[in-house]
């Protein structure tokens, strides 16, 4: 386990920011996802040292945040949110000085950064002064300096904040490419689903300070127990032919829904890489009755003579999941 | 290396290597803070203005120093124009100029660009940072301190023209040299950092630390001379940081007037010499108010974020 908390309690006044967050996270890419103000910042500012807890403790790498401060961010990379770039000295300059802060020699540095800004995609506007670039570019810039010192861990807080779709494309491979290729973990905080569906093997939800699951993205996602029916016309015949033969199916917009019968659960607790699937022999089961009752659909679109559009097992996203959650707890 | 499925223009991928080097750890980074510190003060590594405003401060805080070696070189010896004690005193406005102006820079900057943060994800402590600001800037303060008076020393010694003995007979005057300068360097460094640190609107700082330093001379000057008390004079000039930047010299080179020229003329060594306080207790007040000033800033960005 890379990060280990404990009842992670945070107060700010009267706000409760983290509360009694209790959650390990592995290797790999881990998305952090939750509403702005959910607590992602604070969990990462804890982690780093760079705020104490209110209570609970915390550990990264199997050291306690608040006594081993410097030892941590000596082999983890931070990328902040906001804006945190001066604007009148180069990115070369300053990547250089940031990689000396985190203890590179000097020659050491000058290399790593010229490697690091060509890694991240900066060119030869490198030597120019900070202040002139692009959001894109400054962005960059703030990956670079979270990876110059070639960290064991990277804790990126909303990375593609501010950059237009081309640009978020862009950042996002070139995170997934920093986990997979470059063995380097990544905690990455997103409010978007979108980006943590893409890059991430599991995700950490946070929902006002409280964890509310963590686990591999698949195990958010898997496909669903829906069967999706698409028929040209006519949905309510079917709908009511499906009935005499006892099932319970619905209109979902366009679409037919029919419930399957239950899965064999997969998720489990912790954030640990991709999720092994379910065994062998419940697999073959369940595939049996799902081939069954595909064909009594089939059965009964043809029996009605209807043009059939689409028929398929619904594949869930993450924003299924938290429109669920949220008619779930009004 | 280039991968034939990457969309062109979106891979900048020429291969990741892992560093293998040393992590040279904390005293290290805390270094390199302060050398980086020390070379942005002088404007290295970044544009020409800044270059230009630090070095013609530096030059002219070594007018008076070469005025000296230059008239020493003619005369002979002859003329002592400058006096060690009385330099800091000629010079105290770029002094206090430079100490504005670079305090502002060396903590200004990375709270109006937000870039502590970066500074504090790093292996070094809050402490750590706010003392090797206040160290660069002792340090380049040095140049307009320690510089001219060396400078005045070796006029006063080739014009001497008696070699190893002129330097054995005023190896006090060079400890006196060095032991005001770092005094006077960072006790005027810890105050402005610790002033300038509350804004990160470089101009509002800079003024500030111009206001605390010289109106709070300028007034306590004037409040001496209406006084007319020994003991106020002296209660209001120990809290006032350049009256006991200029005490502390004439301390250290056993320059204080006799008490009895005491005027209403405002001479700044004269209303010290009023006060009639042992010297000891300039020293002690130097030393207090820069540890005091250290100490709020090492408070304050314990807080900050």
């Amino acid at each position: 386990m890379l990060v280990r908390t404990a009842s992670l309690t945070k107060h700010y006044g009267d706000v409760t920011a983290l509360d009694d967050v209790t959650l390990e996270i592995g290797s790999g890419v881990v998305g952090l996802v939750g509403a702005n103000g959910a607590g992602k910042s604070t969990l990462m500012r804890i982690l780093l040292g760079l705020v104490p807890p209110t209570s609970g403790s915390a550990e990264v790498f199997g050291l306690d945040v608040g006594t081993d401060g410097l030892r941590i961010r000596e082999q983890v990379g931070y990328m902040p949110e906001d804006d945190c770039l001066p604007n009148d000295i180069s990115a070369t300059r300053f990547v250089i000085h940031m990689a000396r802060m985190s203890g590179l020699p000097a020659s050491e540095a000058r290399e790593r950064t010229a490697e690091t800004l060509r890694h991240v995609g900066l060119f030869e506007e490198r030597y120019r002064q900070i202040g002139g670039y692009s959001t894109g570019m400054k962005q960059r810039v703030k990956l670079a300096q979270a990876l110059v010192h070639d960290p064991t861990l990277l804790f990126l807080d909303e990375p593609t904040n501010g950059l237009d779709p081309a640009g978020r494309d862009d950042m996002l491979q070139l995170i997934e490419r920093t986990g997979s290729a470059f063995g380097i973990s990544v905690v990455m905080a997103s409010h978007l689903l979108g980006e943590i569906e893409s890059v991430c093997d599991s995700l950490v939800l946070l929902d006002a300070g409280r964890l509310e699951r963590a686990g591999a993205v698949t195990s958010f996602t898997g496909t669903s127990n829906v069967l999706l029916v698409e028929v040209d016309r006519d949905p309510d015949l079917l709908v009511a032919r499906l009935a005499q033969r006892g099932i319970a199916a619905s209109i979902v917009g366009r679409a037919i829904s029919v419930p399957l019968p239950p899965q064999t659960p997969s998720a489990t607790g912790t954030a640990t890489g991709p999720a092994t699937g379910p065994g062998g022999t419940a697999t073959t089961e369940q595939d049996r009755q799902d081939t069954s009752l595909h064909r009594l659909v089939v059965e009964s679109v043809a029996e009605l003579g209807l043009p059939l559009v689409r028929l398929s097992r619904q594949r869930r996203t993450l924003s299924d999941l938290f429109r669920d959650d949220a008619r779930a707890a009004p | 290396m280039t991968d034939p499925q990457a969309p062109r223009g979106t891979i900048y991928d020429l291969g990741y290597r892992h560093y293998e080097g040393p992590r040279l750890g904390r005293r290290y980074a805390v270094r390199s803070l302060v050398t980086l510190s020390l070379r942005s003060t002088f404007g290295l590594g970044r544009g020409a203005l800044p270059k230009v405003l630090a070095f013609g401060l530096v030059l002219l805080a070594f007018v008076p120093a070469i005025a000296q070696v230059a008239i020493a070189a003619v005369g002979r010896g002859i003329f002592e124009v400058v006096e060690y004690a009385d330099y800091f005193g000629l010079i105290q406005v770029i002094i206090v100029l430079f100490v504005a102006a670079m305090s502002s820079e060396l903590v200004g900057n990375d709270r109006r660009y937000h870039t502590l943060v970066l500074y504090f994800s790093r292996p070094i402590r809050r402490d750590d940072y706010v003392l090797s600001k206040i160290t660069a800037l002792a340090l380049a303060l040095l140049c307009l301190t320690l510089g001219p008076q060396l400078l005045v020393y070796l006029g006063n010694w080739l014009g001497s023209s008696r070699g190893a003995g002129w330097i054995a007979d005023h190896a006090s005057e060079l400890l006196a040299i060095v032991a005001s300068s770092v005094l006077v360097s960072a006790q005027l460094a810890a105050i402005a950092v610790a002033i300038a640190m509350f804004s990160s609107r470089r101009a509002f700082a800079l003024t500030s630390v111009l206001a605390v330093l010289l109106v709070t001379f300028i007034a306590a000057g004037t409040l001496v001379a209406v006084l007319d008390d020994p003991g106020w004079a002296a209660a209001v000039m120990l809290l006032t940081p350049l009256f006991v930047m200029r005490a502390v010299t004439l301390v250290l080179f056993d320059a204080v007037p006799a008490v009895s020229t005491f005027s209403h003329d405002q001479d700044p060594a004269d209303q010290i010499a009023f006060a009639g306080l042992p010297g000891w207790a300039w020293v002690a007040a130097l030393v207090a108010q820069t540890a005091l000033a250290v100490a709020v800033a090492v408070l304050y960005y314990r807080r900050a974020s």
